[in-house]
């Protein structure tokens, strides 16, 4: 009975391991994008996936650490309203640069036959 | 627990970079946000690094306010009369 609950224990940290390490990786790619990338567009992108993928992963992994309870239930809320208003706000923030007129320049393969 | 926290706080120092150098207004904006949840994230962290559950209400009434404050910010630096998502 004690290597049943000992092997659950482990499981549960292995899935925490496994979490925490995507969401960093997420993060990190958020990180990267937002400095590398040369467009605004490209920087909203990097800025709406990335971030809100980096953002759920880390939430599981405090979730699988707690098991169940009341502090669970507060992430899990948490978790839902970050997953449905970081794309909302991006959303804003592409529709309001458009009256800037940032439209860019980018060379296609028709461009250079012209 | 602790080097994740450290990782964070390292993403955010480094996602400042473009709020200071950001060509466009809309990409300090977006920088400001990922700070943002990247913040909200520290805070969670933070709450089980110190083991005080009760400091996962401050990360939940930080969230409400950032999405509002985000919102806020965009609607206030759109040029008027042209159409949008606040008219």
């Amino acid at each position: 009975m004690e290597l049943v609950i000992d092997f659950i224990h482990s499981v549960r940290q292995l899935f925490v391991f496994v979490f925490f390490i995507t969401g960093t990786y997420f993060l990190l790619s958020t990180t990267v994008g937002l400095i590398r990338f040369p467009n605004l567009y490209t920087r909203l992108h990097a800025g709406s996936k990335c971030l809100t993928a980096g953002g759920i992963s880390v939430f599981m992994g405090c979730i699988v650490l707690e098991g169940i309870s009341f502090v669970s239930l507060k992430l899990i809320v948490i978790m839902i309203f970050l997953f449905i208003t970081n794309p909302i706000a991006i959303h804003v923030f592409a529709s309001f640069d458009n009256n800037y007129n940032l439209i860019f320049k980018t060379f296609t393969k028709k461009d250079f036959d012209k | 627990m602790l080097y994740l926290i450290l990782a964070i706080v390292l993403y955010a120092i480094l996602t400042f970079y473009r709020v200071i150098k950001g060509p466009s207004l809309p990409d300090r904006l977006v920088a400001m946000n990922c700070i943002g949840v990247m913040f909200l994230l520290i805070l969670v962290l933070i709450s089980y690094y110190f083991e005080r559950k009760v400091f996962i209400d401050v990360a939940l009434v930080y969230g409400v306010s950032l999405f509002i404050n985000v919102l806020i910010m965009a609607k206030y630096l759109r040029k008027p009369g042209k159409g949008g998502v606040g008219d």
